[in-house]
């Protein structure tokens, strides 16, 4: 025995010892301690110790302890062997690792005062020793998020194998031979940096953290992983990356960042809402919003969240990640959890910037004389001399080139700010965070903006080994101010033609013109259905404003009565109240010249979530086993009051609604849900490479029918880590390897409540003036009303390369929906549209990729990038139990995507040389062509002759994210862009009035518009009568944007140092500045459809922001 | 201990909580909903029901477009406009007027929507007890009728429909289109037995009565006897019983003495604007939809402004011209919805018949005043000026136009204002005040707010000078024992009280050709009366009064009639031909029943 560790600890090698240093760096976990044995050789140093089937960390910490040495080692290395005894008595060090390796299979490798343990290899020495002397430097290694100094960092003289580890406080001590020297700096986690010595003898360094790194914390619903150790489809966003874009709400931090999420902004209002979906759209007609979960509140909120004080969000994607949250979990889960409080010393942080919005990317409208000359061609075709629509002003103006910009003239930039201060700290016992936040984003609209203020508060204290309690609490306040939701559809469809000023109209009669503060009502254009856009916006012609306070509140209790089982028991709650108010006065568009009316709503909601959590962890030797048991009740209030009133005798907003004479509606309601729930799920893990994971759940949900109202819902996970295979290490190619399998049924029971009922609404009636209230049948009663659930197979590979510095993320995924809840609609002539019913199987499949690499890692420069990219593939396998394949009415076709366009195809502009064919088909030159697909010489919608066929639909054929991050020296510049293809609209803009050429009221897109002239393709002529235009409004929606742009300089700690801050970064950021989209110039912005009703203008930002730390 | 007692303490809290939460907890309890199992089991929740299939008579009778476009005496603006080619698609009768038209859509939903009320009523009929079993009886006649009066509008536009009689409880898409006489029979049945339970009085004005099933019994007898196609089940006998049940109306509704008070009060100068209360009750009125002056009472169920929207569908624009005061409620919003034919004003004697001067507004007046008014699109120089209550507009009858000399300075004569004679109608403005078309202000009511509706007047669906016109109309396809007498003696019943007795009213012999100012009396004699002189004296009686269309496919003048009187329906380029007859069904309602049911031919 002795003769063989001899052997093998005089073979070692150069080579291995290059080898042993490495593994060194990745360890996972590294203790270190100053001792008095720092100097003393191995076999010099003499203990006297006793184990007895003690874990090899417990015995490492009892050499620790007498020697002064560190044991530097992989818990997960380590916890596999089994447990060593040994009676040592005045036994030298070297002899006592021997004889450890003798009965281990590691190896140590001293260098001064730390030992790095690792596996060993064939004829390897077990115990090596390096000790090497010259000048010393000192230092200490923090956080660049934190004055705290950080244990365990890795310090190695680069180019040799000589190093040591930073002690509990973050402080090194290293001796250095002579020359140049670089050190390099490392600690899982964080990214590696490397300093020249240059003759210093004391070095403090700053180290940032590394977000792709390996043991990222992964938050699953009722309890949390390593990410190494997950089973399912995980995606997450951390800190930074949440609040790198600077969004306003959370929401858009997942655009591009987590694939298979599809992010949409809804229109370019401040405070504009997301709409989410993971994996595709699972329902029709009902909400396909993932759940969000904030910190155990569930059905949360994410725009009531400032983005500063999310640590992260993990979006469970596959059946066996969301079986937790069964019965609300079909549709993914969003996880957020908000900022802890840390031990240590209090910090304090700000965070604020403050930017410019800039009214930008606009579709292309006529000027006076584009729109003129428009005009004027459909005249001068038919009839040269009449010209009776152009008043004086208009003549004068298109004569003199003046064309006012309406647009251009309502919209201005805005400022968008943002500021957070936050305290964070605490002792062993108790931990507190503190946050206050202010965040406000004008409208490019005049008096239009969003402002939000948030704090929030959390503690957490362990009152004693048993018992353990914490809150958390998020309040929310926020105003947003829309204005009249006319304005810039005004400002789009107001004439170029007209005139600003009342002054500047030549013939007030001829429009009926009046002069409001100088402006011409009438703009100088004799029409009268839109009034000078500048007074519609105007904050007195119309308020539309929304206050929302919003509470999130859970309080826990941590029972843990004895080791590895602990009870927990949380009570949430969120009460979300908002009342919106709506007032126009008698200039407003809406009114004209009646006298003002008001429209006030309050809305309650209130929740609660009960949750009694056991939780049992067992581990021996190779064995894992983590169980958890949840019991949870869920309740759910909503309250609304609303009235309705006309002719209000003075502007008196929403405020005195009592004065007016006339009540146009007054209404009041309550809802209420709840769900009851009982799930177990057991994560068991077998020599660290084997991972399983069951999960079951008992849901009840009120919103079904009676009998139905029950389910289970299933599933199973297994991962195998196989880049710990030694097979797959000979490989030499993977660093990290893991594959996992998933299956499980999800539940949905998206219907609103009592939707199982046949419901009756209030009817209005009067005899001779008394009143004749009655009840009429408002729905069909589905009471076969039963659980839509979702099947899911998932397959994921994680793959490291290159010492994770490539590391790639797959996902491929099958999910069939079965007994698809949808409003169904019904013949009409049987007295009601529709009735919610489970009609119908759905498929999601897919592909996730997402790929982080470390494109170049030198002294001072680092590129890193990140990319995401996601397919879905979304089809309808049946209809109302198989007896239809095709749903015209609802748009829904076996065998093709839900949101499918069913029309007729555009195929150009019927052309002069073409008019006989056309008038075959009824059409003259300068009309839509579409295709007559059973060529029988007809358009028809016929049944037997349909030439309607599925155009597209639009659901992105996949999405894709791109971040890009250089670091150089103190220096950072991060871009993002952002592409999303195959989706196709309808489009707003044509579909609206601004696509409708014959009409002269109002201004239009500038077109290239078909004219015998201008024998185009692109669009139809001014005049000719277009029974199939809407075929020309389908428009493909593909488009790129560089979302967002940032550079930043961190302060040198020299200068921190001297300014007693931890930390100071500055930096400029630019938020849409471009983006591609085919045919630019009928876009008001590609991500949404927007016809400028109840929207604002694009706009590009440009912010300047500020990171402090004390 | 003190830690083991917090334990003990939130161990109870925990298992209290959790143990209430049993079944209990899932089960629905509305509070601020109601359902039809559990409302309508007493005499209250059935009376409720029962009140709840009156409201979408509003509705129904905003589909205006279907029943009042299209016809021989309502067209759109801008016929005689030269760049203008199309009319609206109703007038055109082109492939515009197709199965996916909203108009027609929104009449065949409210229709149904309605049945589905009335079948649910008279499913539940049997699960309710009334005090007063009589009571119950008229309730069930009430929706019987209103089932009927439904069917008769679909199976008249569509022909051949979907025919359910039983309340919807189950999702259900095998829609069946069911012939036209079986619908008839079907509506026959319902009538005879709701006449037989209705009261002659009802508990509350307004609802359904005797007499209004005596009237729908009269018009629908009439209507299978022409048996459209031969498909109705229809037979002589019908004009008979038409006969019969029209003469029992006339018995028991007479006509009122003028006109102008069936509608609202008003004068045609809003400088001396009427504003007492308005009246819509009185002898003549069988059936009318009810409004109230209430608006919360005065709703509409598929949205859109409150009220009677009569009051301002009808032509023309006054929004532009000068002295006008804007969009305010003295003329109120014209939307041009449906506008006069210039036939129609030449079917009327404007200097006898009381019933032209009550339509028509014959001069719009400056509201305030309009100095140095440029007039001309051309020559800036050409002013005038208005004062307040000054004539701005005169338009003249067919039977006297204004010579050059009478006319305005706008097109060369000698009045500051425009005068516009009939044959100018439709055609483009040459100076800024003409172009125009008389307002149709037979509905209007004074007052009102403004927008497109709030009207708060009754629309009444049924009067009986209606009734004397189908009782001729029977009389003429070969009814006898008529109470009055012949058909003429009828016809001049009506006449009477609209030029006095005795008086000989002259209307254009030419209608539609304008120029023309031949002119024949419209009296009615033995000899000539005819279905045309009774379709004119219907177009003066009765215009707007939602039953143009109905009466010209009833009478098989549908084609002749409107392709010689509607402009734009006379234009080379409208399609107005057989199948038009019937409306194309609803694409909805063929795509979403499962198999889909046929589509009417030629659409």
């Amino acid at each position: 025995m002795k003769k063989k560790l001899t052997r093998q600890f005089l073979m070692l090698s150069k080579y291995v010892f290059l080898g042993v240093c490495l593994q060194a760096i990745v360890a996972s976990m590294l203790l270190a301690a100053d001792g008095l044995a720092q100097q003393a050789k191995l076999q010099d140093i003499k203990l006297s110790v006793t184990f007895e089937e003690e874990k090899l960390e417990k015995v490492f910490q009892k050499l620790e302890t007498l020697s002064g040495l560190n044991f530097a080692y992989h818990k997960s290395q380590v916890r596999k062997i089994e447990n060593v005894s040994g009676n040592f008595l005045n036994t030298s060090l070297e002899s006592i690792l021997m004889y450890l390796s003798g009965e281990t299979d590691l190896k140590f490798k001293r260098i001064d005062g730390n030992i790095f343990v690792s596996l060993k290899e064939v004829l390897e020495s077990p115990v090596v020793e390096e000790v090497q002397q010259a000048g010393t430097v000192t230092g200490k290694v923090t956080a660049s998020d934190s004055p705290d100094g950080l244990p365990g960092v890795n310090v190695v003289i680069k180019g040799t194998s000589q190093g040591t580890v930073t002690d509990l406080n973050g402080n090194y001590r290293l001796d250095i031979p002579a020359g140049d020297v670089i050190l390099v700096f490392s600690s899982v986690g964080f990214l590696t940096e490397e300093v020249r010595v240059a003759g210093r003898s004391i070095i403090n360094i700053q180290i940032s953290a590394d977000i792709t790194a390996l043991e990222e914390i992964v938050v699953i619903g009722y309890g949390e992983v390593r990410k190494s150790d997950l089973t399912g489809a995980v995606g997450s966003v951390g800190a930074e990356a949440i609040v790198r874009g600077n969004p306003v709400q959370a929401a858009r931090a997942l655009q591009g960042q987590v694939s298979g999420v599809n992010v949409n902004r809804i229109n370019s209002r401040p405070g504009a809402d997301f709409t989410i979906d993971i994996r595709g759209l699972q329902s029709i007609g009902f909400s396909n919003e993932p759940l969000v979960v904030i910190d155990g509140v569930m059905g949360g909120n994410l725009n009531v969240l400032n983005p500063s004080d999310i640590e992260s969000m993990d979006v469970l994607k596959d059946a066996s990640a969301t079986a937790i949250y069964g019965a609300r979990g079909a549709n993914g889960v969003i996880i957020v959890t908000t900022k802890k409080g840390k031990e240590g010393r209090t910090k304090v942080t700000y965070d604020g910037y403050t930017g410019a919005k800039v009214p930008n990317h606009l579709p292309d409208m006529m000027n006076a004389q584009q729109f003129f000359r428009a005009y004027n061609d459909v005249v001068r075709a038919e009839n040269p001399n009449a010209n009776p629509i152009w008043t004086s002003t208009e003549l004068a103006n298109v004569e003199a080139g003046r064309s006012v910009d309406w647009v251009d003239q309502i919209t201005s930039p805005g400022t968008q700010m943002n500021h957070v201060v936050a305290v964070s700290g605490g002792n062993e016992h108790t931990t507190l965070y503190f946050s206050a936040g202010y965040l406000s984003e004008d409208g490019n609209l005049p008096d239009t903006g969003f402002k939000r203020y948030n704090l929030k508060g959390s503690v957490d204290s362990k009152l004693s080994n048993l018992v353990k309690v914490g809150f958390n609490t998020i309040y929310t306040y926020s105003t947003l101010n829309l204005g009249s939701n006319e304005s810039l559809r005004n400002g789009f469809r107001a004439r170029p033609t007209g005139s600003i000023f009342f002054r500047d109209v030549v013939d007030p009669a001829q429009s009926a013109d009046r002069d409001v503060d100088g402006y011409a009502y009438w703009m100088g254009i004799n029409d009268n259905q839109v009034q000078n856009p500048i007074l519609e916006a105007r904050r007195d012609a119309m308020q539309d404003e929304t206050k929302v306070s919003s509470f999130l509140g859970n309080a826990y209790v941590e029972l843990t009565p004895f080791k590895g089982f602990s009870l927990r028991s949380a009570l949430s709650t969120s009460v979300f109240s908002s009342r919106a108010g709506r007032f126009r006065n008698a200039d407003s568009k809406a009114r004209l010249n009646r006298l003002p009316d008001a429209l006030v709503n309050n809305d309650l909601n209130a929740s609660y979530t009960l949750d009694n959590i056991a939780n049992y962890k067992l581990s021996s030797n190779r064995h894992e086993l983590n169980i958890t048991a949840v019991q949870s009740a869920f309740l759910e209030r909503f309250e609304n009051y609303s009235i309705d009133v006309d002719n209000l005798p003075y502007n008196s907003g929403w405020y005195a609604v009592n004065t007016a004479p006339v009540i146009r509606g007054v209404s009041s309601r309550l809802i209420e849900r709840s769900i009851l729930s009982y799930m177990g799920r057991i994560n068991y893990i077998y020599n660290d490479k084997y991972l399983f994971t069951l999960t079951g759940r008992y849901d009840g949900s009120s919103v079904l029918a009676e009998g139905n109202k029950w389910a289970f819902f299933p599933s199973a996970a297994v991962a195998w880590r196989m880049g710990d295979e030694t097979f797959i290490k000979d490989l030499n190619v993977f660093s990290d390897l893991k594959m996992r399998l998933s299956y499980g049924i999800v539940g949905n029971d998206v219907v609103p409540p009592y939707s199982t009922q046949a419901n009756m609404r209030q009817t209005a009636y009067n005899w001779d003036n008394a009143p004749a209230f009655g009840y009429a049948p408002n729905n069909i009663g589905n009471s076969l009303l039963k659980w839509e659930n979702s099947e899911e197979v998932n397959l994921g590979i994680n793959m490291g390369f290159l010492q994770n510095r490539i590391m790639v993320d797959v996902e491929l995924y099958n999910k069939v929906t079965n007994d698809l809840i949808q409003n169904v609609a019904l013949p009409t002539s049987f007295g009601f549209s529709g009735v919610t019913a489970n009609v119908g199987k759905l498929l999601n499949r897919g592909i996730e990729v997402s790929l982080n690499t470390v494109n170049v890692q030198r002294n001072d420069f680092r590129w890193s990038t990140n990319i995401n990219f996601s397919s879905n593939h979304n089809e309808i396998l049946e209809l109302y139990g198989g007896t239809v394949e095709r749903d015209i009415a609802n748009s829904l076709f076996v065998g093709h995507s839900l949101r499918s366009h069913y029309f007729y195809e555009f195929d150009g502009i019927w052309q002069m040389d073409q008019a006989e064919e056309a008038l075959k088909f009824g059409q003259v030159p300068g009309s839509v062509r579409v295709v007559d697909q059973n060529g029988d010489g007809l358009i028809s919608s016929a049944i037997d002759r349909d030439d309607r066929i599925i155009l597209g639909n639009e659901l992105p054929s996949w999405i894709g994210g791109m971040t890009n991050t250089f670091n150089y020296k103190n220096w950072d510049l991060s871009f993002f862009i952002y592409t999303r293809r195959g989706v196709m609209f309808r489009n707003a803009m044509l579909q609206g009035t601004f696509g409708d050429l014959g009409s002269p009221r109002y201004n239009r897109l500038n077109l290239n518009y078909w004219t015998q002239e201008n024998p185009t393709n692109d669009y139809y002529g001014v005049w000719q009568p277009n029974p199939h235009r809407q075929a020309i409004q389908y428009k493909n929606a593909d488009f790129i944007r560089l979302q967002f742009i940032t550079l930043g300089y961190n302060l040198p700690v020299t200068l921190l140092d001297r300014l007693k801050i931890s930390n100071a970064r500055f930096y400029v950021q630019a938020d849409n500045p471009y983006f591609w989209v085919k045919e630019r110039n009928i876009w008001m912005d590609p991500e949404f459809n927007s016809g400028t009703f109840r929207d604002d203008v694009p706009f590009t930002t440009i912010l300047l922001g500020l990171s402090l730390g004390f | 201990m003190k830690n083991k007692k917090i334990f003990t303490n939130i161990l109870v809290a925990i298992l209290l909580i959790t143990g209430a939460a049993c079944e209990d907890f899932l089960k629905e309890m509305p509070i601020s909903d109601i359902t039809t199992d559990s409302y309508v089991t007493t005499e209250t929740g059935y009376e409720d029901l029962v009140k709840a299939c009156y409201p979408l008579l509003r509705d129904m009778i905003r589909s205006w477009d279907v029943t009042l476009n299209g016809t021989d005496i309502f067209t759109n603006g801008n016929f005689n406009n030269p760049i203008t080619q199309d009319g609206n698609a109703f007038q055109m009768y082109d492939m515009r007027l197709n199965s996916n038209m909203a108009q027609l859509i929104s009449f065949w939903d409210i229709l149904y929507r309605n049945i589905g009320r009335a079948n649910t009523a008279i499913r539940r009929a049997n699960n309710v007890t009334y005090t007063n079993p009589a009571l119950k009886a008229a309730r069930v006649g009430e929706v019987k009728f209103l089932r009927a009066l439904s069917y008769f509008y679909l199976v008249q536009t569509w022909g051949d429909v979907p025919m359910p009689l039983t309340e919807t409880i189950t999702s259900e898409t095998g829609s069946v289109r069911v012939p036209q006489a079986q619908i008839y029979a079907q509506i026959l049945k319902d009538l005879t037995e709701a006449e037989a339970d209705l009261p002659v009085t009802a508990t509350n004005y307004g609802r359904v009565t005797k007499g209004a099933a005596q009237f729908l019994l009269a018009k629908v007898y009439l209507t299978r006897g022409w048996n459209f196609q031969n498909a109705l089940g229809g037979s002589p006998a019908d004009f008979n019983a038409a006969l019969s049940w029209a003469d029992k109306v006339i018995a028991a509704y007479p006509l009122v003495s003028q006109y102008r008070n069936l509608f609202p009060q008003h004068n045609k100068n809003p400088l001396t604007q009427f504003t007492g209360a308005q009246n819509a009750k009185n002898s003549e009125v069988i059936f009318a939809i009810q409004f109230s002056n209430q608006v919360i009472l005065n709703g509409h169920e598929t949205g859109g402004e409150p009220g009677n929207h009569y009051h301002s569908i009808f032509g023309g624009d006054v929004g532009t011209i000068p002295g006008n005061l804007g969009r305010t409620n003295d003329y109120n919003r014209q939307q041009e919805r449906t506008l006069t034919a210039p036939a129609t004003y030449r079917l009327f004697d404007p200097q006898k018949d009381s019933r032209y001067q009550h339509n028509f507004v014959k001069a719009l007046y400056a509201l305030q005043a309009a100095n140095n008014v440029s007039y001309s699109f051309t020559d800036p120089t050409l002013r005038v000026s208005f004062a307040r209550g000054d004539t701005v507009i005169l338009f003249r009858p067919w039977n006297d136009p204004a010579p050059l000399a009478e006319k305005g300075i706008d097109v060369g004569g000698t009045k500051k204002y425009s005068v516009i004679n009939v044959d100018e109608y439709g055609a483009p403005p040459t100076s800024r005040f003409n172009g125009r078309t008389p307002l149709m202000w037979k509905f209007w009511q004074p007052g009102i707010l403004y927008g497109d509706g709030w009207g708060t007047f009754d629309f009444a669906l049924f009067r009986s000078a209606e009734a004397y016109l189908l009782a001729a109309e029977a009389i003429v396809k070969g009814a006898t024992g008529g109470a009055l007498g012949g058909a003429d003696v009828y016809y001049n019943r009506v006449l009477d009280r609209a030029v006095g007795a005795g008086v000989d009213p002259m209307c254009a012999r030419f209608p539609e050709n304008v120029q023309s100012l031949e002119a024949v009396s419209y009296r009615a004699t033995p000899a000539n009366i005819n279905i045309d002189l009774i379709l004119d004296e219907s177009a003066r009686e009765l215009m707007g009064e939602f039953n143009r269309w109905f009466d010209l496919k009833r009478t098989g003048k549908l084609i002749e009639r409107t392709k010689r009187m509607n402009p734009w329906t006379s234009k080379p380029q409208a399609g107005l031909a057989e199948h038009h007859m019937v409306r194309p069904i609803p694409q909805h309602e063929i795509d979403r029943s499962q198999p889909a049911i046929s589509q009417n031919p030629n659409y």
